[in-house]
């Protein structure tokens, strides 16, 4: 695995104290996914070892790639609890993991109760951007394998990223940020801009970017239910570019299209995992099927 | 001249407008069924799009008949059904004609005022006609038409023009498979898909959306509601595409969606239409022929000949023996 060399490369290059600790990181991720495959059948760590470079080819930041090498341990090890991470790599580099963990229980314990997961995440990442950076290149990285993920699970994966991780990309000027500091700077300057200073308000904001009349209680229902969501596009000229694009006409269904001369709605359902981008880019739910 | 056999009374088709409202589907035949009515369509069909006109260009009818039908000494019965003012079918006819083929037209529609200009069309035309007024999806369609059809030994039962697009699918292959011996011919000619992708099927919503703003179109799609004194500005026409998988058409629905509460008095009875209803008026269906094949097959007739162009499709079936 190219990445795996290339890692060593660069720790072998970090400042004496931080190579101690990002050598045991890669070390530590090694020893606790060995064996363990992904659904594509290659090594889980591979993952990993793509994360991990990733970040710091993007943002050279030593806690963030420490925290990309151990992101999942917890997660989809057996018995680690996330005390572990605290422990062997200090509370920075474990309050990062803690938030892009599933397993909530030590995080909720600690930093009291959230509404949900999202509201979790963008809490966490509102206090160390990395959380959310670290979050995106996971993101990234598993929907350009999501072929090997069953067909619902591709658009639950899809919605999911479609909700939250796309338009934070846009919030922090994703592509753009070339260190932690710049992302992190975007990310306040968003946040002072839209007034926003709660995980709620900030879940709002980023579920209306793509999505009309998205709610909590309807983004529970979708995810839930993704592949029998009837979806709806208002835009004409939208609709028609979808028309051309490969990727949605192999993954979509159209079911109709509807017009008064002047309005427009197209409905369609995913069979499988696909993203909307564009400007003006706008769904909502218009039914669900059987 | 011929005369118009008449297996339909006006009465029964106030009757039937009365219950379409009431389902809020109106069928196609109330939209040619008066004078005013035909002359609607007809106004229609001056101007096609240029789509509509090369299909009705590039279609040789007579070089498919004789290539996959013509026996000149036997005596054939060519029954167009829903061949309104036979404009379409006078071209076929006169070569069949010419070229010394032995046939009775029977031209078949449910509005008289077609058929009465059906027949002025052909007048001077020499092969024996024979017009009849009605209507395939009603319940004695089969008996009453068997009735006039019984004493020839060949039949061609043929929807041209695309006629069969207006209709829904399942009532004419249940009723047909019903109605024809295994040496009749069903001879189909319909408007097809320029392709199966969703860009393509995106191209055909935008010329049925224009439509939307063509008056003469307006004007046909609105006459039976007019008809029933619904006031245009109570409402708005909208289409939708929609997709028949199990036939390979997208369906261009037509309908008017009310704005205002209308209520409607006709033939002693009322009617009240709220706001936010639709009313469904008009179907064109578009088919992919691969499956519309398909769907013939499966309801057991067998395909003896095809032709395809760029636009359309026509295909010969017989039953299956």
């Amino acid at each position: 695995m190219p990445e795996e060399q290339d890692l060593k490369n660069i720790i072998a290059k970090l400042k004496p104290a931080e190579q101690k600790m990002a050598a045991a990181a890669l070390d530590y991720a090694m020893e606790m996914h060995c064996g363990q495959l992904r659904k594509s059948g290659e090594p889980f760590i591979n993952h990993i070892f793509i994360v991990a470079l990733n970040l710091w080819q993007q943002f050279k930041d030593v806690d963030l790639m420490i925290a990309g090498l151990a992101h999942d341990v917890v997660e989809d090890c057996d018995d680690v609890p996330m005390k572990e991470i605290y422990e062997r790599f200090g509370s920075k580099i474990g309050f990062i993991v803690d938030a892009v963990t599933k397993k909530k229980e030590d995080f909720e314990k600690k930093k009291g109760r959230f509404k949900d997961k999202i509201e979790r995440l963008l809490w966490a990442g509102m206090q160390n951007v990395r959380v959310l950076l670290l979050k995106i290149v996971d993101r990234r990285h598993n929907i350009s394998t999501i072929e090997f993920l069953g067909e619902n699970k591709q658009v639950r994966m899809t919605f999911e990223t479609q909700a939250i991780f796309e338009p934070l990309k846009e919030v922090l000027k994703f592509d753009k940020a070339k260190s932690v500091q710049q992302a992190e700077n975007n990310l306040q300057s968003f946040l002072n801009r839209s007034k926003i200073s709660t995980p709620k308000q900030f879940k709002e904001y980023l579920y209306g970017n793509y999505f009309q009349k998205l709610d909590e209680y309807l983004y529970d229902e979708i995810y839930k239910d993704s592949d029998k969501v009837v979806w709806e596009i208002e835009s004409a000229s939208l609709f028609e570019k979808l028309t051309t694009n490969k990727e949605f006409c192999h993954n979509a269904e159209i079911l109709s299209l509807w017009t008064n001369g002047d309005d427009f709605k197209g409905k369609f359902i995913l069979k499988r995992g696909f993203i909307l981008s564009g400007r003006n880019a706008k769904m909502q739910v218009a039914t669900y099927r059987k | 001249m011929s005369k118009i056999h008449s297996l339909i009374s006006d009465l029964d088709l106030d009757l039937d407008l009365l219950k379409n409202i009431k389902d809020r589907k109106v069928d196609q035949k109330h939209f040619y069924t008066s004078d005013e009515a035909s002359d609607i369509f007809l106004k229609t069909t001056e101007n096609p799009n240029p789509r509509i006109q090369e299909q009705r260009d590039s279609r040789n009818f007579f070089k498919f008949y004789e290539d996959n039908i013509g026996n000149k000494s036997r005596e054939t019965a060519l029954i167009s059904l829903g061949c309104g003012d036979a404009s379409l079918d006078k071209k076929i006819l006169t070569e069949l004609s010419e070229n010394k083929y032995n046939f009775v037209y029977i031209g078949v529609d449910s509005s008289r005022s077609m058929l009465e200009k059906a027949r002025e069309n052909l007048s001077k035309c020499k092969f024996e006609q024979v017009y009849i007024c009605s209507d395939i999806g009603a319940h004695n369609f089969k008996s009453e038409l068997s009735a006039f059809l019984g004493i020839y030994s060949c039949r061609v039962f043929a929807f041209l023009g695309g006629t069969i697009g207006n209709i829904m699918p399942t009532n004419i292959v249940d009723t047909l498979i019903n109605m024809i011996s295994k040496d009749d011919y069903l001879w189909v000619d319909v408007v097809s898909r320029d392709g199966t992708d969703e860009a393509s099927d995106f191209k055909l919503f935008k010329v049925a959306t224009e439509y939307l703003s063509d008056p003469n179109e307006i004007a046909f799609w609105f006459n039976p509601l007019k008809r029933l004194g619904v006031p245009f500005k109570n409402g708005e026409l909208t289409v939708e595409m929609l997709k028949e998988n199990s036939f390979g058409a997208l369906r261009f629905k037509f309908g008017f969606k009310f704005y205002k509460k209308t209520p409607i008095e006709f033939r002693g009875e009322k009617i009240t239409i709220l706001p936010e209803e639709d009313i469904e008026l008009f179907n064109i269906r578009v088919y992919d022929s691969e499956k519309f094949i398909a769907f013939f097959l499966e309801h057991n007739f067998t395909l003896m000949a095809k032709l395809e162009g760029e636009s359309y499709g026509q295909f010969l079936f017989q039953k299956k023996k």
